[in-house]
């Protein structure tokens, strides 16, 4: 068994994150947690020690939005975000401002809300989020154009306003 | 007011995130309790690949070891041979012959249909052995995974080959092209992963013919710390009567969509060379 300790402690570190952008992706709870778990599980799978590890950070990221997208598309037919949570657990108190977002969100492709939420929660660049999804620089920028662009189609068909966040 | 949309999508991610407490023991406890089994099942599956093969080697040595040894040693191994130079002139021995590469052939198979196993069990949910004739004990796409996938492509096939090269150039031959690969970041120590794409050219003679196949083609090389070189290839195709210029864009979409199955059962590590 690789070093469990180690592990635990790189696990403990990268959980929240990993989770806050699991979150941001499937729009659920329960579903962020199964994504989370089933990343953490596959990096353990491949634990050779943090100092054998470049980039904990890149890393855990890349394998947790990968994980998300090669599952998508099999619980896309059976699974619809339910854009809830419970409450105790978000501090934010703006209910309609998270559940505007996340429904926008959750009517992208799978690889446009990983791009978003790479570019704009991760805050990467595109040449960054092109080495993460395995795209060119071109195909980051033109998914992250059409992205934005359902969103604001999206909200503004549900007479959605992530400006209010601004007010 | 903030007025641009992706200001606005940044803003709104910071503060509907930002403030969740993500149950952190939970994730790890249960994220370290998944790595175990996943652990504990691949080694498994590497121990039970690695024992069939090795009980058809000692299968074939001790039928071929009379022919390959001199008398002497074959004998002190409790075995005994012929003339040396016997099997060339003796029909019955070269039938023989021919009957021991057959059965050395027959107890491979099952190695390589636990390789196939291995690699169904490494691209992840929604995957399906295919041992039949003509696809080269290969993984298939179950109907769900197939979804997007035009319906009456005749392939989508996935096999894994552990050799020793990369083959990254681009290039152009009998009517098929292929990109440079992609170098993509996948793994822990920042081991480079490529991806490279290919395709049938649609206007190339070789597609005057009836029955001609329209192909797209995936392409994932990693190269393990032991020097081994694995490639996972997807390939999807169909009868060139039937491909549209939208029924391929549709194809190479869910192919990109397996793109990361493929990149899991190509950095899975610790593969043994193919036995092919």
């Amino acid at each position: 068994m690789p070093a469990d300790t180690e592990f635990t402690e790189f696990a403990a570190a990268r959980s929240g994150p990993m989770f806050r952008t699991a979150w941001l992706l499937t729009g659920d709870w329960h579903l962020a947690e199964d994504l989370v778990q089933e990343s953490l599980g596959k990096i353990y799978r491949k634990w050779r020690g943090l100092s054998n590890m470049h980039d904990p950070a890149a890393f855990a990221r890349a394998v947790l939005v990968r994980t998300f997208i090669s599952h998508r598309r099999l619980r896309s037919s059976r699974e619809r975000p339910a854009a809830k949570l419970p409450e105790h657990a978000v501090r934010d108190g703006d209910a309609e401002l998270r559940l505007t977002l996340l429904d926008g969100l959750g009517q992208l492709e799978p690889k446009d809300r990983v791009v978003l939420v790479l570019r704009y929660w991760e805050d990467r660049s595109v040449e960054e989020t092109a080495a993460e999804l395995g795209l060119s620089a071109g195909a980051v920028r033109s998914r992250s154009f059409r992205a934005l662009e359902r969103l604001r189609v999206v909200l503004a068909d549900n007479n959605g306003d992530l400006s209010a966040l601004g007010r | 007011m903030t007025s641009n949309i992706d200001e606005q999508v940044r803003q709104a991610m910071r503060a509907v995130a930002g403030g969740i407490e993500p149950p952190v023991q939970e994730l790890v406890d249960e994220g370290l309790a998944r790595g175990r089994r996943l652990f504990r099942r691949h080694r498994i599956t590497t121990m039970a690949g690695g024992s069939v093969t090795a009980a058809a080697m000692v299968a074939a040595a001790v039928f071929l070891v009379p022919q390959v040894l001199p008398d002497s040693t074959a004998e002190d191994l409790g075995v005994t041979t012929g003339g040396g130079s016997e099997a060339k002139e003796n029909p019955a021995k070269e039938l023989a012959e021919r009957e021991l590469e057959m059965r050395a052939g027959e107890k491979a198979r099952p190695a390589l249909e636990t390789e196939v196993d291995a690699l169904v069990a490494d691209l992840g949910p929604g995957w399906t052995a295919h041992t039949g004739p003509g696809f080269d004990l290969a993984a298939m796409p179950t109907d769900e995974r197939r979804e997007g996938l035009p319906d009456g492509y005749e392939y989508a096939t996935v096999v894994r080959d552990v050799g020793d090269e990369i083959h990254c150039q681009a290039g152009e031959e009998k009517g098929t092209q292929v990109d440079a690969c992609v170098e993509v970041l996948t793994t822990p120590d920042a081991k480079p992963v490529y991806v490279r794409w290919g395709r049938t050219l649609i206007d190339h003679p070789n597609m005057n013919y009836a029955g001609a196949s329209v192909q797209d083609d995936l392409w994932v090389f990693y190269e393990q710390d032991d020097g081994a070189v694995v490639t996972v290839r997807l390939w999807v195709a169909e009868p060139i009567e039937q491909s549209t210029p939208d029924r391929r864009v549709a194809a190479t979409e869910w192919m990109e969509q397996q793109q990361d199955a493929l990149i899991a059962a190509a950095t899975v590590g610790d593969l043994q060379r193919s036995h092919r």
